[in-house]
Formats: structure tokens, sequence, C-alpha cells
């Protein structure tokens, strides 16, 4: 009897201990699991404007592209991407949007490359917090030299880096180069006497403010130069005041949403015939397709070239692109293709899923064979790309005119 | 009932079984302090060892940067001076070149040996480039015109970025200084070094200049309020040029592991720091694993105390009882048999001796009894012989009253009969 107690006794014992080691081997395997799930997959966060206009959609394209083309993999690694809308209802980009992305990319332990945004009054935004985090930034459309480089505002681009180090890189030449070339090829069509409008965002007051400088130096006269109501339909009021001027040349310097469309359908209701000029902000089909008939002849300078005009690399990455979508790319999905392969050639070198090291990577890639020829980033994180080209809407379309020259 | 049992374990047999094992366990956490000990030791070297190597790269990272700018411009200045291209178009065109090769090159001026600015460039402004001054009464020109290279102190440009000044003498075929060379230079790199290395995980590097400064470090803001920081010993040991490795409290009030190494071609040093805190943090494992250790050998010695208890000490209590009950006079103490093992044989043997001796006990007091009744019988027989023997002897002794007192009138008589005779 006593025997029988005792062995019941010992049993529960020993069930009690092999329960315990049971939970124990299931914790350990279980942590093993989820750590290797976690360990073995990266993810890439996009911030684009996704609504509205069609540049959001065109780059995010061009970075798919590139990830179905590695099979979502870079070199060990799976890669995961995150698409984020920093746009509003109407399609311009939003500060708390951004903000809230950038904090969003920062405080996810996964996320190690973040691409975007496309528009430089938000790559001012997020840049401080991807810095402080130490997570490296490519912008496949920021053109604002002032991001990286000095010599363009006050505090720029230092404040954009608190902690010194420069994780903010870009694949797509600056309005450094764009505003230039724009004025210069002006010149060169003879055109002498030139108004600009400005959006008044970093970007558009920006390239604005380069082109009047160098327009003024080549011997362009500018007659003026006035920061619109973005917000504003209608600019009737502003057209009139110098309907009665001579002007060969109205440049629009912004962005689609930001007035362009008014502006430009103003101009031809007002019956102005100086010719209308605007930068890449304003190549898309959206800007065609609302602005009509009005922006028929309206000449446009981008970064880089049109897809379609791309020769080897680049028109594979054309033909491509039309079997993938059944679409033209935008100006800037070659730049998001470009923007994701970097990152995709960063982390397969790097090999560690760490920022520091990823960072580091994108920072030293030199000589790169992309879509538009070869490149490297330069110690500020832009493109030693020097591409602009010019174009013209024709039967509401861009045409490719020529390649231009910022000298 | 528990004092007693703690009794029971402080007891000597008690103490004698748990000595040994408190002994054994002291040496184990010596020896696993000991460890510990060692461990940080080894610690303390290699972070020594690592912090040499960060700071060697660290400054010659820097010092390759500002070398090669120095280079390039010495290069520039020579080639300037030996064709005698002091023609203005021709140096605008080489300065623009020299910018477009060379990112860190924010804005270039050649100067003739009055002051006078003769070309300049200045990146992206057009408008800076063309204002020409007059530059002779500036530190940067009198120093080059003396002959020297001059170096200005780290400075924080509009642009929110580190910049310095580099002057070179612009020398002809005859080594005769015939202008100067000036150049603005962004340093940003050398922020971008100082914040990217870490040391550990929480340690950090940072640049002072030759008086002391802070230059660069991975906070910014920090760099831009121009600290001071010659009371530092780190920084002490820079400017004093003492090379050792030390701690002490670092100008974020920490206290850190700190070395330098100096970055030659400008003196500058770089100053590796590490967070003594976080060497203790490493071994806060090693603590852990002892903390454990002792826990787990508390856990063991009272498991043992248990055991020591259960079956070795309360038998042995039980025996104790038992004899002192025994002591005491009850041979009817039964002891409590508590296992098979020596202590309960000794018990049982015990209960089977206490029985036999009461046995003896009851036999012998039946033997006493009878005894003192053998004894009692014998008494009386005495007694009455006694009493025969004491009437013999009253008699005789009656007898021999008798006789002493007829001796003594015999004596009387004979006396009488003297003093009759003397008469």
């Amino acid at each position: 009897m006593k025997d029988k107690k005792r062995w019941k006794k010992m049993k529960t014992t020993i069930k009690l201990i092999m329960g315990f080691l049971m939970f124990v081997l299931f914790i350990g395997i279980s942590g093993c699991v989820l750590n290797e799930k976690q360990q073995g997959t990266i993810k890439i966060m996009t911030s684009l404007p996704m609504r509205r206009i069609d540049v959001g959609q065109d780059i995010y394209n061009g970075i798919r592209m590139a990830l179905e083309e590695a099979d979502y993999k870079a070199g060990k690694f799976k890669i995961e991407i995150i698409s984020e809308d920093d746009s509003n209802r109407d399609g311009a980009w939003s500060k708390d949007l951004e903000e809230r992305i950038a904090e969003k990319a920062v405080a996810d332990p996964d996320v190690m490359v973040y691409i975007g945004p496309f528009n430089s009054g938000a790559a001012k935004v997020s840049i401080p917090l991807t810095n402080q985090a130490g997570l490296v930034q490519i912008s496949p459309g920021n053109t604002w030299p002032g991001l990286t480089k000095a010599g363009f505002l006050p505090e720029e681009p230092g404040i954009f880096y608190p902690t010194g180090i420069r994780n903010y890189f870009r694949v797509c030449p600056t309005d450094a180069v764009q505003g230039p070339a724009g004025a210069i090829w002006a010149k060169g069509m003879g055109f002498n006497n030139v108004y600009i409008f400005d959006d008044g965002e970093a970007f558009g007051k920006g390239i604005g403010d380069i082109f009047e400088k160098r327009a003024k130096i080549i011997g362009l006269n500018v007659v003026g130069h006035k920061t619109i109501d973005k917000k504003s339909k209608d600019f009737t009021k502003e057209l009139t005041d110098i309907r009665d001027i001579q002007l060969d040349l109205i440049y629009f310097a912004g962005i689609t949403p930001n007035g362009a469309v008014p502006l430009v359908k103003g101009i031809k209701e007002l019956g102005i015939t100086a010719k209308f000029m605007g930068p890449d902000g304003i190549m898309e089909q959206a800007f065609i397709d609302l602005g009509g008939d009005a922006t028929e002849g309206a000449y446009v300078t981008v970064v880089g070239i049109p897809a379609k005009e791309l020769k080897g690399k680049g028109k594979e990455f054309y033909e491509n692109y039309l079997i993938r979508y059944n679409s033209e790319p935008g100006v800037y999905s070659a730049f998001g293709y470009e923007a994701a392969n970097v990152a995709l050639l960063a982390i397969k070198r790097a090999g560690v899923k760490d920022r520091a090291k990823i960072l580091e990577e994108v920072s030293k890639i030199k000589n790169y064979d992309g879509l538009f020829g070869t490149w490297s980033f330069d110690q500020n994180g832009d493109t030693s790309l020097t591409i602009v080209s010019g174009s013209r809407v024709k039967n509401r379309e861009f045409v490719f005119e020529k390649l231009l020259y910022a000298e | 009932m528990e004092t007693r049992n703690i009794r029971v374990i402080f007891s000597k047999i008690g103490l004698k079984l748990v000595i040994p094992y408190l002994i054994i366990s002291f040496l184990t956490l010596i020896l696993i302090t000991g460890l510990i000990y060692y461990n940080y030791k080894i610690q303390t070297n290699s972070i020594k060892e690592v912090q040499e190597e960060i700071s060697l790269k660290a400054s010659s990272e820097i010092n390759y940067y500002i070398k090669n700018i120095v280079d390039e411009l010495s290069l520039f200045s020579k080639e300037i001076g030996k064709t005698n291209r002091f023609e203005k178009n021709l140096n605008t065109k080489s300065l623009k070149n020299l910018i477009e090769h060379d990112p860190s090159i924010y804005s270039l001026s050649i100067t003739s040996i009055k002051g006078d600015e003769i070309s300049k460039l200045v990146r992206y402004d057009i408008k800076a480039s063309s204002e020409l001054k007059d530059i002779s009464s500036e530190e940067k020109f009198k120093k080059a015109i003396e002959g020297n290279h001059y170096l200005s102190s780290v400075y924080i440009s509009e642009y929110d970025l580190p910049f310095f000044s580099i002057s070179l003498p612009i020398e002809d075929e005859q080594n005769t200084i015939i202008g100067v060379l000036s150049a603005e230079v962004d340093l940003s790199p050398m922020w971008g070094t100082t914040s990217r290395i870490r040391v550990k995980k929480t340690g950090y590097v940072y640049v002072v200049d030759q008086y002391g400064k802070l230059i660069a470090y991975k906070d910014v803001n920090l760099v831009k309020k121009n600290l001071d920081l010659k009371q530092i010993q780190g920084v002490k040991n820079f400017l004093a040029d003492i090379h050792k490795s030390e701690t002490y409290t670092s100008f974020n009030d920490e206290k850190v592991i700190g070395t330098w190494e100096s970055i030659d071609v400008v003196n500058w040093g770089v100053i590796v720091e590490l967070p003594t805190k976080e060497i203790f943090q490493e071994l806060s494992m090693l603590f852990f694993i002892a903390g454990f250790s002792v826990v787990v050998s508390v856990l063991l010695v009272i498991i043992i105390l248990i055991i020591i208890f259960k079956k070795v000490l309360k038998p042995i209590s039980y025996l104790k009882e038992g004899v002192m009950e025994v002591k005491n006079g009850n041979l009817g103490y039964h002891m409590k048999i508590t296992g098979q093992d020596e202590l309960g044989e000794l018990a049982s043997a015990f209960n089977q001796m206490t029985g036999d001796l009461k046995a003896s006990h009851a036999q012998l007091i039946m033997h006493q009894k009878e005894l003192e009744k053998t004894v009692v019988k014998r008494t009386k027989e005495l007694q009455s012989k006694l009493e025969e023997l004491e009437k013999f002897s009253k008699l005789s002794i009656g007898r021999e009253l008798k006789m002493v007192e007829l001796k003594k009138r015999i004596a009387e008589l004979e006396k009488n009969k003297k003093n009759m005779r003397d008469i």
C-alpha cells in the first residue's frame, strides 16, 4: 500500500519534470525559429506621393520591378517592401505624413533602407529623423541641391545631419544642374525676356532662384520673379499684370499640384504668346491631361533622360517596364529602379542586418553601372551623374528634344 | 519545536556535517569572484588594445583626408607658380577644374604678392566668385606669404558644416614667392568619421584641435557650442603628449576609459572613450551566473540540511533522548525506529537493550525482596539467640559481682583485723 503511494508520487514528479523540460524546449525552439525569421528579412520602406499625381506610382513601379528581378532577395536576406504615402488628398506632400512615415521606419528594427521621398521639402523633414537613427535614405527624386551641398541656403545642408554622418543619398542629379541647364536652353533658343513664377516650396523656390541667377549671368532679361499661392486655382490676376509685357518665356518653378495647371491654362486663356517652361516637377502625364491643349508646346527640363531614349541597360529597362506594366515608364521610374538596385547591392555587400553597415556600403558605391551610365556617390551623397535633358509637349505627349548642359 | 530543530541542525554532529559543505561553497564563491576579476582584467586590456586600434584608424582616416587636400593644393600652387599662369582666364579654368574634381573644396582664390585676389571661385556662387577683395591683412595671407602652410582653426560655416582654411605660398621657378593660394575646405567627412566609428557598444570618438576645443563628435549640436575640453583628462593627456589609457570623467559626466591619437598634419587629437558602465555590463552576465550559483548553493545547503536533519540528526536526537530517558530511570522508553539504516538498527538494538535492562531490573527487584525476607527471618533467629545469650550473660555478671563484693568484704575484714591488731 505504502509502495503504491510512493510510486504514484514519483510518477507525478516525473510528469512535472518532463512537462518543464518540454516547456523549456518549446520556448527555445520557437525563439530560434522566430529569431531566424526576423534575422532573415529586411524591410525597405518607401515614402512617395501616391495620390493624384503619377510620379509616386511611377517611382514605385520602378522600385518594384527591381525587387521582382531580384526575386525579393539580396544576398542571404529576404526583402520585404513597405509602401507609404506621404501625400494628402490633393496629391501634395504633407509634413505630418512624411514625419510619421520616417518615424515609423526608424522605429521598426527590420527597416534597413528608406527610399524616398520625391519632394525635396519632404526630404527636409525626414532626413534629420533617419539621420539620428543611422538609417540610410536613398531618394529617387529630390533635386534641391541644398539637401546635400553647401552654397545654397543658410544652415543647409548641415542642419539636416545632426549626427554629422551623411546618411542621405540620391541617384538623380540636382537642380544645381537642372536650373542652369534650363536657362542655357532658353538662351540657346533665342528667348530674351523671361518671367519666373515659383510655388514657394523648397524645390520650386530653389530651382527658380538657380534658374534666375544663371539666366542673369548668361544675359537673359529676368523681367520678374514671383512666388504664387500654390493652393490657388486661378492666376488671372497675376497673369493680367504681365500680359502687356513683351515676354518670350514664362518659367514655372514648381510641381504639378502647386498651380502649374491653372497657370498654363491662364496663359492660353489670356492669349499671352510667351512660351511656357518648367522643370521635371511638371513632367508627368497628369500635367498634360489636366492642362489639355494649353500644355501643347511647353518646354520641360528633366534630370536624366526619358527612359525611351535610354541605351543599353536603360533600353532593356524600358522594354521590360512596358511588358511588366503595359505602360510607358514615367521620368522618375528609372531613378526608382536605380535607387532600389543600389539598396539591394548595399544589403548584399553588407551581408549583415545592420543599419550602419548597410549605410557604409551605400556610401562606398562607386562606378555603378546603372541605367544612365556609370556613376558614383560623392562624399555628399550625390550622384556623379549630371545628365539633364529637354523635352516638349507635342500631341499631348512629352517628346525628347535634346540633352542639356549646365555650362 | 522549531528551535529544537535548529538546535539539532547546529548540534555538534550537524555542524560537523554542514561546515565542510559551507567551506566548499565559500571556496567556490572565491573561485568565481577570482574568475570574474580575471575576466575584468582581460577585458580592460583588450579594451585598451581596441581603443588604440580605433583611435589610430580614425586619426589616419582624418589625417589622410586633410593631407590629400593639402597635397592637392600644394601641387596646384606649384603648377600655377611654375607655369606662371597668373592670367585670369587660365586661372579661373584651373580653379574650376580643381573644385569640380574635389567636392571638399568649397572655394579657392589666388592672391597676388600684395594681397589682392586675382582669381576666385566659390562653389555655386558666381556672384561671390566675382567679388575680388584685398586680403593682405588676413592671417591666412600673412602666414602663407612668409612661406608657411597655413591651416586655420575649424569653424562652422553658414551652411552648418565644419570648414577650415588652407593657404599656401605660390612660388615661381626660382622658388620666389609670387602669391598665395587659399582655399576653404569642407570637413564634413571628419564629422562622418567620428560619428560613424563606434567603440564596442557605447564608446565613441571625438576630435579636439590643438587648443583642446571640440571640433567633431557624434552630436553636432555639442560641436557647435565650441566646447573647451582641455580640462578633460584624455584631452589633457593629448595636449601634454602623454600616451596612456586612463579612467576619468569625461565631458558628458560619464566615467570612461580613454586614449588618444594625434592627427599629425593638423596637430589635432582623436580621443576614444568607452564608458566603464559597458565593461560592467559585460561582466553582469558573469555576475548573474555567480549570483545564480550562490542561490543554487544556498538552496543545496538547505536541501542537504533538511536531508541531514531528517535522515541523520533526527534519529540521533531520538537516540539521545532515549539515552537520557534511560539515564533518568525510564527503562520502559521505546525509541521510534525511523529507517532500515545503521541508525535504525542502532535504535532497534537500543530498544532491545532497554527491554533486556528492564527485565533484569525486575528480576533484581524480586531477588532483593526474597533476600529481605530471609534477612528478617535470620534476624529473628538471631534476636532470640541474643536474648538467650543476654540472659546467660546476666547470670555470669551476677556471680562476678558477688565475687567482687565478697573480695571487698574480705579486704574490709582483713583491714579491720589489722586495725584491731594495731590497736
